[in-house]
């Protein structure tokens, strides 16, 4: 048999499943040449012309004009001229159309010839023809009539080896292989947690390298959960991103600043201070004190003795009470590997500079090591937070509740400034004071800072502290 | 064709089967009763169910036998006759009471011919009369099919009509195996057509109660008639559901199931007993195991709680799986996206 | 009831037959090749060839889970029965019941039984069956000393009273019920008053005199073949082995069997009531024993190299058509 070629309804584009031949433009016998309209095929959105791919005859046209076809359905047939009619219906006869049918046939089906030529061969459908004592459920029957398998390799798995449709859709796949790679360990992680941890948190504790054992579950019967181990990297992957639960502190973190952020109407004011004399002081009482004083400690004694004058931002807000407090007592942002905390200075308006140095220095090696007592960590009435050794200019931190306001200290900075000398470069930093606004009134708040700034501004006055 | 209840069609083929096949014995408790009691009356019932008037003046004390109320002994003494060349037709009052015979139901006449080689049959059936519906509480309402179908060697039966009922009772009669033969006790006077003279109605072989592409509903005993409402009521909101009665629960049709729900993609399964490894669950199991890939919807559940049966009228109403949860559940079934 | 030399013969044989049958599966089951539970009846044999001779094939028995002699004695074949013990495919139940399953329902052997007391109710139908077709047919349920205190068998027994059902309840007292003493488990310690107080006719022989076991079958079966209803039996016995094989008999007496092997076997004493009756019967009775050595040779032969059932056989024999 010379070599016969199909045209079958192209598929354009991945929604379209049939086409209507629209015309024929090219009559059987023909000579066809290459780049010349032989169809036009109408889909839903266009019609389309169909150029001839080579040069060749038109030997058989299978599809009538006006009919729909399903894609890869064989619309007409091209080959050398002479080629014989049989030859020809031999080949519609066998013909399978390309696509999931085609892929699973092991082998092409034998081609078989008519023995009556039939000119209007019907769209060849590859049929499957089902013995008429074999079992088949209703939907491998209409499978059946679409797709060519062969039934002799389906093992029916209804009642009494019936062929059911899902039998004949697994046909036309190929199996997933499954299993025959590499021994795989499939032991729970650890053994002494057996059955009293959920899988999960098996899972979970083998990935993380942790110890089941001494974990106190909370499940039924103690029952380890995978909220019940403490909290580790992850890793997801090589390539992936690392994903980190939040720590236990990091939930506290976050609970407790996005309350505040949410419920407390934050405003802030902001002022420069010229801390050109407070750097001469400082540099002055270190070069002769045993006890360095930094610019952190200066700022929380004036911070201090700044709120004795301005009680009203010394306070507590519980529920709509304002809790007023006697003592200053000034937590400072520690910054730790695991997050934020605040230790606090009690009575920072009566302590002197060297006292609170001593004390700031004991508070933040005691919070990076993470012994300090809780008795360190409770009562603050006001927070500051310094970012300045990192460079920051200004911020605004978020009030650490039930407090009612923050100091946010930038770092110090070179300015210009104008003088009766002309321009004059000094040392400013910027302080912004965060306001609980239910509790605090703009006046309140700026009045507090106007005080803070002189004070810094002639730190003679911390001199006796 | 005359109209006949489920009594009356079950009564008549006792009678045609015991005048047709002399072989045929029928025994259980009160099955005439009378006997030994002051009145002198022979037949002063006629079972409590009614289902076996007539036959004790017909056919004689020897092959209409009331027994003592023992069920172990009513059942193995079925078992045994029918080893010795009867067919025995045992009736159990109430299908609750299996629980005093069910060594002799499943040990027994479930294993004798598998046990023996295959070659030995136990002809029996035993009448199982079950279900919700008369307020008669926790032992005496249950729908215990489910645990005779988990036993190889036992065939069950479910008839929902009185042409069922005939033909299935024939069958059973004559076939060769044990048959648990279930009647729901508020089915009993439920009407229909029954062909006159010879009506078998084979095994495994369900019947199709409603016709229709949006949903496969397969309903067992009782339900079946709530569900008929349900399907009617839906189909003339242009909802049509094949609507199922697979009549023998073993051997189960599943051919016709599974058939059913290639063509809709979607399975309410309606059952009186309650969830845990009931007969809705294995049908559910079988078909999410044969037809996955057809499947559109989660496959719905409607079964009677996992309680006791309580007693008092509100509280079995809510027992009982009816039109409502029913329809619900196609309802919900239809609508999966 | 009187005896011939063939009846001697005859006795003796069945009664060898299940000694040998039963002493040779002992010395077997220890090789580990027989598969499952084995409950042996050595000791016992009197009761069950006294109760079976004066049946014939249409008379039914139900058995126990100590079956063997019960089925020997009704006429089973000692070559199939061994080939179902050893699971073979071409066994009485191809492979499908074994040693607490075999039946046998062309010889009237409606089955062992795994179950105690699941016999009786199965005997009372076939009862009911024989007297539906107007036949003298009796049916037998054995059971032991265990199983007279269970419930079915008290429902089967007052059934067969109301009834009027020709059912005999042969109870084989040996003394245990699985590990535990009659003295304490058969709270009456008398099953023949027992069963009387049914309404049935009740007696009670010893279990270890073939003589009397037949004396009182044939007085039950005069009663129950007459249409008088059942009849109950009580024979004490012992059995020389354990419940199963296996069990390490830990309950039993120091020198317990040996005592009754040497003084009230039901064999020895036979040999001498025989000899009584006919005298010259010792050379007869001794080529009995090398006939029956020798079937058992040859049943336990043909066992051992006959082919097991396939895994295709689980599927089959399960209905008869589904």
């Amino acid at each position: 048999m010379s070599t016969l070629r199909a045209l079958t309804m192209p598929k354009w584009g991945i929604e379209m499943s049939e086409g209507v031949v629209a015309d024929w433009f090219m009559r059987e016998g023909e000579a066809v040449a290459k780049g010349t309209t032989i169809a036009a095929i109408e889909t839903e959105k266009i019609v389309n012309d169909v150029e001839a791919e080579f040069d060749t005859h038109c030997l058989r046209i299978v599809a009538d004009v006006g009919e729909a076809y399903p894609v890869g359905a064989l619309l007409a047939v091209f080959g050398e001229a002479g080629t014989s009619a049989g030859d020809v219906d031999a080949f519609i006869m066998g013909f399978v159309p390309a696509g999931d049918a085609a892929d699973v046939v092991d082998e092409p089906p034998a081609q078989t010839v008519a023995s009556t030529p039939s000119v209007a061969a019907p769209p060849a459908a590859a049929a499957t023809s089902i013995p008429a004592d074999m079992a088949v459920s209703v939907g491998a029957r209409a499978l059946l009539a679409e797709v060519s398998v062969d039934l002799g390799a389906i093992d029916g798995s209804g009642r009494h080896g019936r062929v059911l449709k899902q039998d004949v859709e697994q046909a036309l796949k190929s199996p997933r292989a499954v299993g025959g790679v590499a021994a795989i360990d499939n032991r729970i992680g650890s053994t002494v947690a057996g059955l009293a941890a959920t899988p999960i948190a098996q899972r979970l504790a083998a990935a993380r390298g942790i110890e089941l054992t001494g974990i106190v579950g909370s499940g039924t019967y103690g029952r380890v959960r995978a909220r019940d181990l403490p909290d580790e990297i992850v890793d997801i992957g090589e390539d992936g991103p690392q994903r980190r639960p939040f720590s236990r502190m990091r939930k506290q973190i976050a609970r407790r600043l996005a309350a505040s952020y949410r419920e407390i109407p934050h405003y802030y004011l902001e002022t420069h201070v010229n801390v050109d004399a407070l750097l001469v002081a400082r540099e002055r009482r270190n070069q002769s004190g045993a006890i360095r004083v930094s610019l952190n400690d200066y700022l929380i004694a004036a911070v201090g003795r700044t709120l004795v004058k301005h009680p009203d931002l010394n306070v507590h807000v519980d529920d709509e009470t304002i809790v007023a407090f006697d003592d200053v007592n000034v937590a400072m942002a520690v910054a730790i590997d695991e997050g934020l905390v605040t230790p606090v200075i009690k009575q920072a308006d009566r302590l002197t500079l060297e006292q609170i140095a001593t004390e700031s220095r004991r508070l933040a090696d005691g919070a990076r090591r993470g012994n300090l007592p809780f008795a360190d960590f409770s009562g603050g009435t006001f927070t500051v937070s310094n970012l300045g050794m990192f460079g920051v200019s200004r911020f605004t931190a978020i009030i650490n509740p039930p407090q009612a306001a923050i100091l946010s200290v930038g770092a110090v900075r070179r300015v210009p400034r104008e003088t009766a000398d002309g321009i004059v470069f000094g040392n400013e930093l910027t302080v912004t004071l965060g306001c609980d606004h239910r509790v605090i009134d703009g006046a309140v708040g700026g009045a507090m800072l106007a005080t803070l700034k002189a004070l810094l501004e002639d730190p003679a006055r911390l001199a006796g502290a | 064709m005359a109209i006949k209840n489920i009594r009356e069609a079950i009564n008549e083929t006792l009678h045609h089967e015991m005048e047709r096949d002399p072989n045929v014995i029928v025994l259980g408790e009160d099955i005439s009763g009378g006997a030994g009691t002051p009145s002198g009356k022979r037949e002063a019932i006629g079972g409590i169910w009614g289902t076996t008037g007539g036959l004790l003046p017909k056919f004689g004390a020897e092959r209409v036998i009331d027994t003592p109320i023992s069920e172990s002994a009513i059942v193995g003494a079925a078992a045994g006759a029918s080893l010795a060349g009867k067919r025995a037709v045992a009736e159990l009052m109430f299908a609750d009471f299996i629980g005093v015979c069910f060594d002799q139901l499943y040990n027994q006449i479930a294993k004798f011919r598998y046990m023996f080689g295959g070659d030995v049959s136990c002809p029996v059936v035993i009448r199982l009369i079950y279900g919700a519906g008369m307020n008669s509480a926790a032992q005496h309402s249950q729908a215990m099919y489910s645990f005779l179908t988990a036993v190889p060697g036992l065939k069950v039966v479910t008839p929902t009509n009185a042409a069922d009922a005939k033909g299935l009772l024939t069958t059973a009669i004559r076939d060769d195996d044990p048959v648990m033969f279930f009647e729901h006790k508020a089915l009993y006077t439920k009407k229909c057509e029954v062909p006159d003279g010879e009506h078998l109605v084979p095994f495994g072989r369900a019947s199709l109660v409603r016709q229709g592409d949006a949903a496969t509903v397969v309903a067992i005993g009782r339900m079946v008639s709530f569900a008929e409402k349900t399907a009617d009521k839906l189909a003339s909101e242009g909802i049509g559901v094949d609507l199922i009665d697979p009549r023998t629960l073993s051997p189960l049709d599943e051919d016709t199931i599974i058939d059913s729900v290639e063509q809709t993609g979607r399975l309410i399964v309606v059952d009186e007993s309650p969830p845990r490894c009931s007969v809705a669950g294995d049908i559910a199991a079988t078909v999410a195991a044969k037809a996955f890939s057809s499947l559109k919807a989660p496959i719905e559940l409607v079964t009677a709680p996992h309680t006791p049966i309580p007693f008092a009228r509100e509280l079995e109403r809510a027992y009982v799986p009816g039109p409502d949860k029913i329809e619900a559940s196609i309802r919900r079934c239809v609508g999966y996206q | 009831m009187t005896i011939g030399k063939d009846d001697l013969l005859r006795m003796y044989r069945q009664m060898r037959t299940i000694r040998e049958f039963e002493e040779r599966l002992h010395l077997e089951i220890q090789t580990g090749e027989i598969a499952g539970f084995t409950h042996l009846y050595s000791g016992q044999e009197a009761v069950a060839v006294g109760v079976c001779d004066l049946l014939d094939h249409a008379d039914t028995i139900v058995s126990t889970h100590r079956g063997h002699g019960h089925c020997i004695a009704k006429g089973c074949d000692v070559t199939a029965m061994m080939l179902e013990i050893y699971g073979r495919a071409d066994g009485l139940c191809n492979g499908k019941g074994g040693s607490m399953h075999i039946a046998d329902f062309e010889v009237g052997m409606l089955g062992a039984n795994g179950i105690v007391g699941g016999g009786p109710p199965i005997a009372v139908g076939a009862a009911i069956a024989a007297r539906i077709d107007n036949s003298d047919r009796v049916s037998v349920a054995f059971g032991g000393d265990g199983s007279s205190n269970q419930g079915t068998v008290f429902e089967a027994m007052n059934m067969a009273v109301v009834l009027k059902a020709p059912a005999i309840f042969v109870f084989e007292n040996n003394g245990y019920g699985e590990h535990t003493g009659a003295d304490y488990a058969v709270g009456a310690n008398d099953i023949r008053s027992r069963s009387e107080a049914f309404g049935m006719l009740s007696l009670a022989g010893d279990g270890n005199d073939v003589f009397d076991v037949r004396d009182k079958m044939a007085a039950a079966l005069k009663h129950a073949r007459a249409g008088s209803g059942p009849v109950s039996l009580e024979f004490a016995t012992q059995r020389y082995f354990g419940h199963f094989e296996g069990d390490p008999q830990r309950y039993r007496a120091k020198g317990e069997v040996d005592e009754a092997r040497t003084s009230v076997d039901c064999l020895k004493q036979f040999r001498e009531h025989a000899t009584v009756i006919a005298a010259d019967i010792s050379d007869e009775l001794d080529a009995i024993d090398k006939a029956v050595l020798e079937l058992i040779d040859s049943a336990v032969a043909t066992a051992k190299s006959a082919p097991p059932p396939t895994a295709d056989d689980v599927l089959t024999g399960v209905y008869g058509t589904y």
